[in-house]
């Protein structure tokens, strides 16, 4: 157990990607630019953002799946890809992922037994609960251990591979899309179970979904991401009922399908074209030249609510519940 | 205030032919859509709501076969048309348009090309000239900026929410009286979806067109759709007016179903989850499909099928209507 | 249960089903058959190349000058050669020597060849440019050119024959796994594994070996059939088996001469050579069948 403090540190984030395509010279694709953000011990932290915002690839850098480009990462304390085989194999205890399309995330020639207790033959520890167990503490019987793969549902199978990430018993689970390609009933049954998991074992959860009423039901802070930067981060409450950045504003019009929430105009654009000053100026309904000048400086409107917008706009805010 | 229907579906019934033999995935399914309205057909996976759609066309898999039912467009029957009539609506009269635009847009041809190719078959257009004008035309009705210069591009140019919109504008270019889509947003990211049905909802208002709109969102129907059809396990549950099936849903599922998602003004802690999964099409209980699911549950319902409760233009089909509701329910038909 | 998407079966509309039944019904039982078929030619030949001598009523080298181009007879099935060899004995015998040959070369290219596929699928970079170039060499050489060659430096013995069809049979191994091998990496299950701590080893040998297995195993049965061919045409050539060994080929090439007046002679080797492998690519057939619905198809939309 590494010393006291947040779960997750990441500072100054980027990635940046060589594409070359065929005939054309490199060019370089700015997945993550400059990201920061904590997440304390036994929280969850939401990162929402739609194609191109680059969560998967914070996602994979956080995981020790990628190098990062530049900035700092500290999960538990460790870095990852730092030092020799030992102490990447032991970061991975550490961190364990959930990923998104539960058909792809079980090798479909072991049964669901060896799935699960594969990560503790991998680092040759002693289980403190058994197959068996884990089981059940995702919702399955027991007897589940000897079927495939192919022969479980959607659901089943995200159960399965939930289980498999705690068996090894890690401080932090990151959540890539974990319920996206469920359907809406069983959808809430997992996250319910990702919600009991965390209490019974002071799990960490960096939950990333495209979704913000997934996010924001299971989250106690929220950053929203748009083409690789942070446009707003803050809690729960503050995002979902007073957010401040138009792109938010966005979003929750988008979820709660309100006619008094201003849209965002036109497409996404590309991240290898990425426009210049703020990254959203080219969709943003309140946008100046300045905008499209200058790219604002991540600022902060309270001790916990971070904006990177020139402008101070009004609050949005999602109607609570109950309250006409 | 409804016209008279459009589409009219009576006891459409289709089945899939499987190594385990004939499964019925569309049970005796009955709406009707009237003509400048839009009705969702909601329900999860298994639910039978795009093969209903694609029974519609006839545009089933080989191994698909409709087993029975009658679908009335016009007054006419679609099913026993023969293929040469149904080729004929199909594009003209009713449209299409499916999940991913990318595979439904010819990769190797422009967009002009593609949308060229619309007017010169089904309106008969000669001129190279007259066609891009109408193409651009076109593409200016779905809101795409810069008409002329897209013309010429290729799908995989295009974001998402470009494709989506070329698709709909390939659909509309023959005024058909009635759009089927088959979950038209759901790869789409949020900001681009919202956008997207705000162009059909203007589209529809425009042109009267008829929209049944296949999703697994019932929120997402609530924005967009003012009647609803709420399917399980291959059966129509409950249908009537968005709003009022949203505000008081009759049926456990379409209760459970909105309940599970999760809404960004509510309160965060634990989802009123659904317990339990679907009922693969070809293992469905006896009596309610739903019961073994249902938290109130009764006797009766997991004996026999639960009989059609008709009231206030809404109507369900579940033994605890009357009593749920409190309201004087007529029964429609008993189902076998 | 996945929905099945829509666009996924808009190929082409419903036709009336009810024609289409029986039809499907029927060629149900004709896939049976062949199957069928394919399995017994399997088991016999098998049986004629374990226990050849059984099956052979003479002596294939007993020369009969007296009963010479004999048709095809109750005593002689097969009828007879230009100097009263029993063409059957001589066909039975030359599927044990086909076998053998075609066993050895099977089993050398598809290790040699499949892990050279693997390793340059997995590892990447050098390794993978170097086994791409060499396999592009053999593919780009016909089998006839490296025999000739061969053959020519360093003798026609039976272990040369094995390696020159090895050396022509290999690249299509390390071509295809190297694919295989390749879609794999990039699957979810592998980047979990290899984030739950797993070392490249583990991964290869728990994970990548296991799910290539069906397609080695698939591919190997198929390239047998092209084996065989390729050493009939060789021995067929004289680059191949010499005399006194009996081949298909060789037996095709001696009764070449005679086909006007003594068909049997050619036709029969012929015959057998094609049952051969007919049934082989059958078998290869029905196991990809198999095989491969275990292996997942990309279920995901």
């Amino acid at each position: 157990m590494s010393g006291g403090g947040d779960a997750i540190i990441v500072s100054a984030l980027s990635k940046t990607y060589k594409v070359r395509q065929a005939w054309r010279r490199a060019q370089s694709l700015r997945a993550v630019n400059d990201v920061s953000f904590t997440v304390e011990r036994g929280g969850t932290y939401g990162l929402v953002g739609e194609s191109g915002s680059g969560k998967s690839t914070i996602a994979r850098i956080l995981l020790g799946a990628e190098p990062a480009s530049a900035g700092k990462v500290r999960i538990a304390g460790r870095a990852p890809l730092a030092g020799g085989r030992a102490a990447r194999k032991a970061f991975h205890r550490v961190v364990q992922p959930v990923l998104q399309d539960p058909y792809a995330s079980l090798s479909p020639l072991q049964r669901v037994g060896r799935i699960i207790d594969e990560p503790i033959r991998i680092h040759g520890a002693q289980p403190r609960t058994s197959v068996a167990q884990l089981l059940e503490q995702v919702g399955l019987r027991a007897d589940m251990a000897w079927r495939y793969p192919h022969e479980l549902s959607g659901g089943q199978r995200q159960r399965v591979a939930i289980a498999r990430a705690l068996g090894i018993a890690p401080e932090v689970v990151i959540l890539d899309e974990p319920v996206s390609a469920l359907d809406v009933s069983i959808q809430a049954q997992i996250l319910n179970l990702l919600r009991d998991l965390q209490e019974r074992r002071g799990l960490t959860y960096l939950m990333i979904s495209h979704d913000l009423a997934v996010v924001a039901a299971m989250s106690t802070r929220i950053g929203v991401l748009y083409l690789g930067s942070l446009m707003e981060s803050g809690t729960r409450d503050e995002i979902v009922h007073s957010a401040r950045h138009p792109y938010t504003g966005a979003l929750i019009a988008a979820a709660t399908g309100g006619a008094d929430f201003v849209s965002a105009r036109g497409d996404i654009p590309s991240p290898m074209q990425l426009p210049p000053g703020c990254p959203f100026q080219t969709r943003c309904a309140s946008a100046t030249s300045r905008c499209a000048a200058e790219k604002p400086e991540p600022r902060m409107i309270s001790p916990t609510h971070r904006i990177a917008c020139h402008y101070d706009l009004p609050p949005v805010g999602a109607k609570i519940q109950g309250i006409a | 205030m409804t016209g008279a229907p459009l589409l009219e579906v009576r006891n459409l019934t289709t089945s899939i032919c499987s190594s385990g033999g004939a499964v019925t995935v569309v049970d005796q399914v009955s709406f009707s859509v009237a003509a400048g309205r839009s009705l969702a057909l909601v329900g999860e996976s298994g639910s039978g709501k795009s093969m209903t759609c694609a029974s519609i066309l006839r545009l089933l898999p080989p191994s698909g076969r409709i087993e029975g039912g009658q679908v009335r467009f016009h007054g006419q029957d679609l099913l026993t048309l023969p293929e040469r009539e149904i080729r004929r609506l199909r594009g003209r009269r009713i449209g299409m348009i499916l999940q991913d635009a990318m595979t439904s847009l010819n990769p190797i041809m422009t967009i002009g090309d593609q949308l060229g190719e619309v007017f010169r078959r089904h309106h008969g257009v000669r001129d190279r000239a007259e066609r891009r004008r109408r193409a651009v035309a076109a593409l200016e009705a779905v809101e795409i900026t810069g008409a002329a210069q897209r013309l010429d591009s290729y799908p995989f140019q295009l974001s998402g929410g470009m494709r989506q919109r070329v698709c709909i504008a390939i659909n509309i270019a023959c005024a058909p009286d009635l759009l089927l889509c088959d979950e038209p947003t759901t790869a789409l990211d949020a900001t681009v979806q919202q956008q997207i049905l705000g162009l059909l909802k203007r589209l529809q208002r425009e042109r009267g067109l008829a929209i049944i709109f296949v999703t697994h969102d019932l929120r997402l129907a609530a924005q967009f759709c003012d009647e609803v059809a709420v399917m399980y396990a291959g059966r129509i549950v409950e249908t009537g007016p968005i709003g009022a099936v949203f505000a008081a849903p009759a049926h456990p599922y379409a209760e459970g179903l909105l309940a599970a998602a999760p809404e960004l003004g509510a309160a965060p802690g634990r989802l009123a989850a659904i317990p339990g999964t679907p009922p693969a099409p070809g293992s469905v209980p006896v009596g309610c499909r739903f019961a073994p699911r249902c938290t109130q549950a009764e006797a009766i319902c997991s004996t026999a099928y639960p009989d059609w409760f008709d009231w206030q233009e809404r109507s369900a089909a579940c033994w605890l209507v009357p009593k749920r509701l409190a309201v004087p329910a007529r029964v429609v038909e008993t189902t076998a | 249960m996945v929905d099945i998407p829509l666009s996924g079966f808009l190929r082409r509309p419903a036709e009336p089903v009810l024609k289409l039944a029986p039809l499907r019904r029927r060629l149900g039982a004709g896939r049976r058959l062949q199957r069928g078929l394919a399995m017994l030619v399997s088991v016999v030949i098998l049986a004629f190349a374990l226990f050849g001598p059984i099956f052979e009523p003479f002596d294939p080298q007993a020369i009969d000058l007296s009963a010479s181009f004999q048709p095809p007879s109750a005593e002689h099935w097969f009828g007879t050669d230009q100097i009263g060899r029993d063409v059957l004995s001589r066909v039975v015998e030359a599927t044990r020597l086909t076998l053998l040959i075609t066993g050895c070369v099977v089993a050398l290219a598809g290790g040699l060849g499949g892990l050279a596929g693997i390793g340059a699928g997995y590892f990447g970079g050098a390794l993978d440019a170097l086994v791409m170039r060499l396999a592009d060499i053999q593919l780009a050489l016909p089998a006839i050119i490296l025999a000739m060659v061969l053959a020519g430096a360093v003798g026609q013995t039976l272990p040369n024959l094995v390696l020159v069809l090895t050396l022509a049979s290999w690249a299509r191994f390390a071509r295809v796994l190297r694919g295989e091998v390749l879609s794999l990496r990039t699957r979810d299950f592998i980047l979990l594994v290899r984030l739950a701590g797993a070392s490249r080893g583990w991964i290869m040998l728990r994970h990548i070996l296991p799910n290539v297995v069906g397609t080695l195993v698939v591919l190997a049965t198929i390239e047998a059939g092209s084996v065989i061919v390729l050493e009939a045409t060789l021995s067929f050539l004289g680059l191949g088996i010499q005399p006194p060994g009996i081949s298909w080929g060789g037996l095709i090439a001696e009764g070449r001469g005679f086909l006007g007046a003594a068909w049997w002679v050619c036709a029969c080797p012929g015959l057998a050579l094609m049952l051969a492998v007919l049934a082989v690519n059958l078998l290869g057939d029905a196991l990809r069948d198999r095989l491969n619905p275990l292996l997942p198809s990309d279920l995901s939309s």
